[in-house]
């Protein structure tokens, strides 16, 4: 029961040092109020760049490319033996293991295509029909490249959204014929609308990987290769594998630089862990600068309140009365600044995600998640509590005669 | 006001017993003597003055036997318990239950009203929440506040404050009434109708115990304990005319 009243205690002293309370509050508020807010957003970054390398379908991919020059002591150098990839490395690794999807050859470039006056540089790649499934891009209108085009090498293309936008205008691609480096090409297809952390991907131009080679680059080679597995976590079996069977043909000496999707996706996610622990820091700073602050009021109370403590001793109010009375003070101060801190905080986060939204016009999530919400209170609650208690012990030990004679 | 006529020793218990009571304040490297051993009884139903000039040790002695101080030696046994020795807790207990004290500055909560000032000790007693109201307001209406309830100390005269501080004294019924120079902040009219106030309540049949450096307070009482240096100087009744 004294508890209760001891609950009723502690509103009235706060109400009634209300500028005092209020400072305190702040100083809670914002330190809850930061941690809640940088937890949501780095959440948010999180869930951005899962959702992303979901539409490049999911972080099961890896990229391998022979390299003509490597990193020696810090310096560009030609590596010792530099042999570059054909359409049959494409093969030879399609066929090394069940966990692998599909194998997409690496073959792009810049280039102007036209269609009567217009012109639009766009980035055209030299794939294979495996490509739409593998990066899960559906094709709009018309049809992907086939077997027989990349077999009879034919100068047939599939476009991306701003690729119509730009040359086509209001006319139907379908069926038109448009120049890709001068090289007259056949539209078969229009992608639908596609971007990939702000990347539109509607300037490409899809053709045949053989067309590309012989027509357009003059070249019997490709970059590398863009291998996806069955589940994210067969890379590094897969990769080690595909690494061997590569140096096994083109010799022991070439150097791959082998990228997987979830080594990517590693190294984002610690860099956002890091960046999180990092502002996490700071705004735990803040938070300690709060419960510093409670402590602060707490003893300024204690002391200012020496007589009133006095007067409750004398009455008959317990040691430990008092200390309850004093730690539910603290607790309340810092349960409030808490709440309005989340409150804050989830504020702060929404308004910094839609600022990115409106500025770099992507879709940005603030995630606010039960846990950093608990955390937050829990923090708050345990700083107020750790800082509230020595005060509060110290004025339950006062003397009652000396603390009645305080003025 | 009336008086009690004199009661016969066979009603009375003795209610505070000091004995060789010694407190010695320790100041740095000084140590002061406020109580060099006193020895002093005091039975239930009595009406004490306790009388000294500042410094003789007279707050010190009324602070013992109002436990807010314990004796650095010596036995002090309230209603037969010895309360030399008790813990912080056991104290509490003691000044929540038997001790009601009134100060000369009245030490009222300044933010609380007479009410809910009343009400503290109650509530440290736990007394719940109805039954506590109900003592408070009684313990006002018998001072005669009954009218200023909802006031806050600054809202009320100095002599209403004294009146809240007394019923605050008597919410508990404790065993024993003590007063530090209760009308020390009053003008002598209001301090007259302070101790009218003592007067009535020892009527009543409460032990009353007043701390005072005035003859005309001390003259109220039945017995005049005199303080001087630590050491009762003397001990007489009061012929009343």
């Amino acid at each position: 029961m004294i508890f209760v009243e001891s609950i009723g205690i502690a509103f009235s002293q706060l109400w009634a040092n209300k500028i005092r309370s209020l400072l305190t509050l702040l100083g809670m508020l914002i330190g809850v109020g930061s941690v809640v807010g940088i937890v949501s957003i780095s959440e948010g970054l999180l869930q951005m760049v899962y959702e992303e390398f979901g539409k490049l379908g999911g972080a099961n991919f890896a990229y391998i490319v022979p390299q003509e020059f490597i990193r020696k002591e810090g310096r560009r150098v030609r590596a010792p033996h530099f042999e570059p990839m054909t359409m049959s490395d494409v093969e030879l690794v399609t066929r090394l293991s069940d966990r692998i999807e599909s194998v997409l050859p690496i073959l792009s470039t810049g280039a102007d295509v036209r269609y009567r006056k217009a012109t639009y540089q766009s980035q055209v790649e030299g794939t294979t029909p495996a490509y739409a499934a593998a990066y899960d891009w559906e094709v709009e209108e018309g049809r992907f490249l086939l077997e027989e085009d990349l077999k009879n090498r034919r100068s047939v293309a599939v476009v991306g959204q701003r690729v119509v936008e730009e040359v086509f205008g209001r006319r139907p691609p379908l069926g038109e014929e448009i120049k890709i480096s001068g090289q007259r090409h056949l539209v078969v297809g229009v992608m639908s609308p596609r971007k990939i952390f702000d990347t539109d991907w509607g300037n490409r131009v899809m053709v045949p990987v053989t067309t590309a080679q012989r027509r357009l680059l003059g070249v019997k080679t490709i970059s590398g290769l863009l291998v996806y597995t069955k589940d994210e976590d067969d890379a590094p079996i897969v990769l080690p594998q595909i690494e061997e069977a590569l140096k096994a043909r083109h010799g022991d000496d070439v150097s791959y630089d082998i990228q997987s999707g979830k080594g990517i996706l590693d190294q984002v996610e610690q860099t956002i862990m890091v960046m999180k622990l990092v502002t996490g820091g700071i705004a735990g700073i803040s938070l300690l600068v709060g419960g510093i602050g409670i402590m602060n009021i707490m003893l300024v109370s204690v002391t200012e309140r020496t007589r009133e403590i006095g007067i409750r001793k004398a009455l008959g109010a317990r040691p430990a009365t008092l200390l309850t009375q004093f730690i539910i003070e603290a607790i309340v101060l810092s349960l409030i600044g808490g709440a309005l801190g989340v409150g804050f905080g989830v504020g702060v986060g929404f308004g910094i995600s839609a600022a990115i939204e409106h500025y770099a016009e992507t879709p940005f999530p603030s995630i606010v998640s039960g846990a950093s919400v608990a955390m937050a209170l829990v923090i708050s609650t345990g700083v107020g509590l750790f800082f509230g208690i020595y005060p509060a012990a110290r004025a339950s030990r006062l003397n009652p005669v000396e603390a009645l004679s305080h003025e | 006001m009336t008086q009690n006529p004199e009661v016969t020793p066979t009603d009375r218990s003795v209610l505070i017993d000091l004995q060789e009571v010694r407190k010695i304040y320790v100041r740095g490297l000084e140590s002061v003597h406020a109580l060099s051993g006193v020895d002093l009884q005091i039975e239930k139903g009595e009406y004490v003055a306790i009388m000294g000039p500042s410094g003789s040790g007279k707050s010190t002695l009324i602070n013992i036997v109002g436990c807010l101080d314990t004796p650095t030696s010596g036995v002090y046994r309230l209603e037969e318990v010895d309360v030399s020795g008790m813990n912080a807790n056991d104290l509490a207990d003691v000044r929540n239950r038997q001790i009601g004290f009134v100060f000369q500055t009245f030490n009222l909560l300044p933010r609380s009203t007479a009410l809910a000032n009343v009400e503290l000790p109650l509530l440290y007693g736990g007394t719940r929440r109805r039954l506590r109201r109900e003592r408070a307001a009684d313990a006002l209406t018998r001072v005669g506040l009954a009218d200023r309830m909802t006031h806050r100390p600054n809202e009320l005269s100095g002599g209403q404050r004294q009146r809240v501080a007394i019923a605050r004294a008597l919410a508990n019924s404790p065993s024993l009434l003590l007063a530090d120079e209760p009308t020390g902040n009053l003008d002598s009219r209001t301090g007259e109708e302070i101790m009218a106030l003592f007067d009535a309540l020892h009527a009543e049949g409460n032990t009353v115990i007043v701390v005072t450096h005035e003859e005309a307070v001390a003259r109220k009482a039945h017995r005049v304990v005199r303080i001087l240096d630590g050491l009762v100087a003397s001990d007489e009744p009061v012929v009343h005319q």
